[in-house]
């Protein structure tokens, strides 16, 4: 902590600064935000990613650091970086493997009351029809041709064929649909990896989870209401992303890039998982077009599952699910590279935005938010551990002056996963959580240690942060009751 | 215990070292601990699909990491794990040769106790180095 403190300068009481002069090499300052607890367990190989992030061409204003970062390759998770169109570079590792890895929140009209004499059976049912875990397959028969449809148009591919609600595009980033994403810049092994997943959770810290709201943790009446919350609501939110194809898109584009990047455009990097080309190259083109279409997979594959979610409610309420409320509040992507215009010395410029674990946090009047929520600012969603619970918050305008209008996406772990797996056991976790009125289903008890909530930093504190430095602003907070876990 | 996973670094995936006597063991060793993150008991895979490998590399790190890239591919296309590996390592004029087959079974949620799903072999302090007899190599799987 020490040591640590004689690297930061502190600016505020969530923000701390990082020097251009602090390593050779870097462009712009790093900024980290925290609080002082979370910096107590600032896992101490961000600062050392962070200031490698710096180093990179073309980069604006800072390198960030969310509240809830944590280590990572190249970037640190929970990076945030945005680099110029014209002479900046677009880098796989500032995106992550797990391409638009992301969260979805779903309403219901049903209260707990309702929910929880059929806990159990919807948790079982849910855990049958969204496959999780190593091996997980989704129900979608479809060829190569069909697959590579579906990565160019995305979530509305999904409308199409009946397994979505049309009112479900205009609640998810980018309407689900990133344009231009080019299958034939995808590699056959991608599509093998991912043919037949659509519709699976993954594992790790991908779950799909049951919520109520309580109360007490309604903190923005007005928005709550608008947006369709009530006290005693369920909910359901879950996790996943591009799972196998995205993760192949990522590796393949990596070692593209380690391949070219001395070579043809004498680009140095201090960390060969901060790979890059610029932007404006063939290869930089190349992987933007084909990341795109990992977008677009995985918000097919949350679509995918919204659709067997409300099956499944239907079928154990015996009702519709429309007739159930099932509507979705929104969809937001963790790892992604978007091209934005952001004020930057006082002109407006048009900036390769990469997020890596962070989320975007548009504010008020933005015309990409549904008109629902334009006046409020961007639906956020940031996930706790299984034990304690997520929330959603609203984006702000001054996210935009101070992190390219961006975010935290979760806890952040501080503990490693060998070290979970060592400490605690799964099967007691399990009872645990059963005595705490949390039914979760599991593919194993050994990957549900790995997820204790101890591993993870307190979500309360990392949401502070953000209200804090009003990059984000609470609506309600979410405490679970039933999830299941690859 | 030829390999083990390190607590100290990388603490969202899985970080391992490998030591072994020969370069193939190291290679058979390094399956196994990506293997053995996905599930645990090894014993539990049963070696009823047999599958020809053929990879060749520039460099004797790049064909370790594209031969656990390979068993990666393989754990999402095939829905297959492995835990049995024959095969040979030869150094060519300019580059390096793995041949042989691997066996395994196809994964099976009911039987197998699975643990984290790995998304990826990172390049992320990716080391094969020789000191003295002895091989040794670090890698960290994204989960």
């Amino acid at each position: 902590m020490t040591e640590i403190n004689s690297i930061l300068k502190k600016k505020s009481n969530t923000t701390w600064e990082i020097p251009i002069t602090y390593k050779k090499g870097m462009r712009v300052p790093a900024k980290i935000y925290a609080t002082d607890k979370l910096l107590k367990v600032l896992d101490h190989h961000v600062i050392e990613q962070i200031t490698n992030v710096a180093t990179l061409p073309g980069i604006q204003k800072y390198a960030y650091a969310m509240p809830d970062a944590h280590s990572g390759y190249g970037f640190p998770i929970g990076g945030v970086a945005a680099m110029d169109i014209d002479e900046g570079v677009i880098s796989p590792g500032g995106i992550g493997f797990d391409i638009n890895c992301g969260m979805r929140l779903v309403l219901t009209n049903l209260t707990h009351t309702d929910v929880k004499p059929k806990l159990k059976e919807l948790v079982e049912q849910l855990y049958k029809r969204v496959p999780a875990g190593v091996g997980g397959r989704g129900f979608l028969k479809i060829n190569n041709t069909q697959f590579k449809e579906i990565v160019e148009i995305g979530s509305k591919w999904c409308i199409e064929n009946n397994y979505g609600w049309e009112e479900d595009l205009e609640k998810t980033e980018e309407e689900g649909s990133m344009k231009n994403a080019n299958a034939q810049k995808i590699s056959d092994i991608s599509i093998k990896r991912g043919i037949k997943q659509i519709g699976t959770l993954g594992s790790g810290n991908h779950y799909l989870e049951i919520q109520v709201v309580k109360p007490e943790n309604i903190f923005d009446k007005k928005a709550a209401k608008t947006i369709g919350i009530f006290p005693n609501q369920v909910v359901i939110m879950f996790h996943c992303g591009s799972r196998g194809f995205g993760h192949q898109v990522a590796s393949d584009y990596l070692k593209k890039f380690l391949h070219v990047m001395q070579e043809k455009y004498k680009i140095e990097i201090l960390d060969r998982e901060l790979a890059c080309a610029p932007f404006y190259s063939q290869e930089g083109q190349d992987y933007f077009s084909a990341m795109k279409c990992a977008i677009n997979m995985s918000f097919v594959n949350r679509q995918i599952i919204l659709h067997r979610i409300r099956e499944v409610f239907g079928q154990i309420f015996k009702s519709d699910p429309e007739k159930l409320g099932l509507s979705m509040v929104y969809d937001v992507a963790h790892n992604t590279a978007k091209i934005e215009e952001h004020d930057i010395n006082g002109k407006n410029k048009k900036v390769v935005v990469h997020r890596k674990g962070a989320t975007r946090a548009f504010g008020p009047g933005r015309k990409e938010i549904p008109q629902k929520y334009r006046s409020m600012g961007q639906p956020v969603i940031i996930g706790g551990s299984m034990e304690t619970g997520s929330y959603l918050l609203l984006g702000t305008e001054t996210s935009h002056k101070e992190t390219f209008a961006s975010t935290a996406h979760g806890s952040g772990r501080i503990m490693s996963r060998t070290k979970a797996k060592r400490l605690f056991h799964g099967e007691k976790l399990f009872r645990d959580m059963l005595n705490r009125g949390i039914y979760v289903k599991s593919v194993s008890y050994s990957g549900l240690a790995e997820e204790a909530g101890e591993a993870y930093k307190d979500i309360d504190e990392v949401v502070n942060a953000t209200v804090e430095a009003k990059i984000s602003k609470r609506v309600t907070r979410f405490i679970p009751i039933g999830n299941v876990k690859g | 215990m030829p390999y083990s996973y390190r607590e100290d670094i990388s603490i969202a995936d899985a970080a391992i070292e490998v030591t072994a006597n020969s370069l193939e063991e190291l290679f058979i060793d390094s399956a196994k601990a990506l293997t053995n993150t996905m599930i645990d008991n090894l014993d539990s895979i049963k070696c009823n699909k047999k599958l020809k490998i053929h990879i060749l590399s520039p460099t004797m790190e790049f064909l370790l990491f594209e031969f656990l890239e390979k068993l990666i591919i393989l754990k999402d296309a095939e829905i297959l794990l492995f835990n049995k590996f024959q095969f040979k390592i030869t150094e060519l004029s300019n580059e390096f040769l793995l041949d042989g087959k691997i066996y395994g079974e196809k994964i099976n949620q009911n039987k197998h106790e699975l643990c984290a799903d790995v998304k990826a072999i990172t390049f992320h302090m990716f080391k094969v180095e020789r000191i003295n007899n002895n091989w040794k190599a670090n890698f960290i799987l994204d989960i």
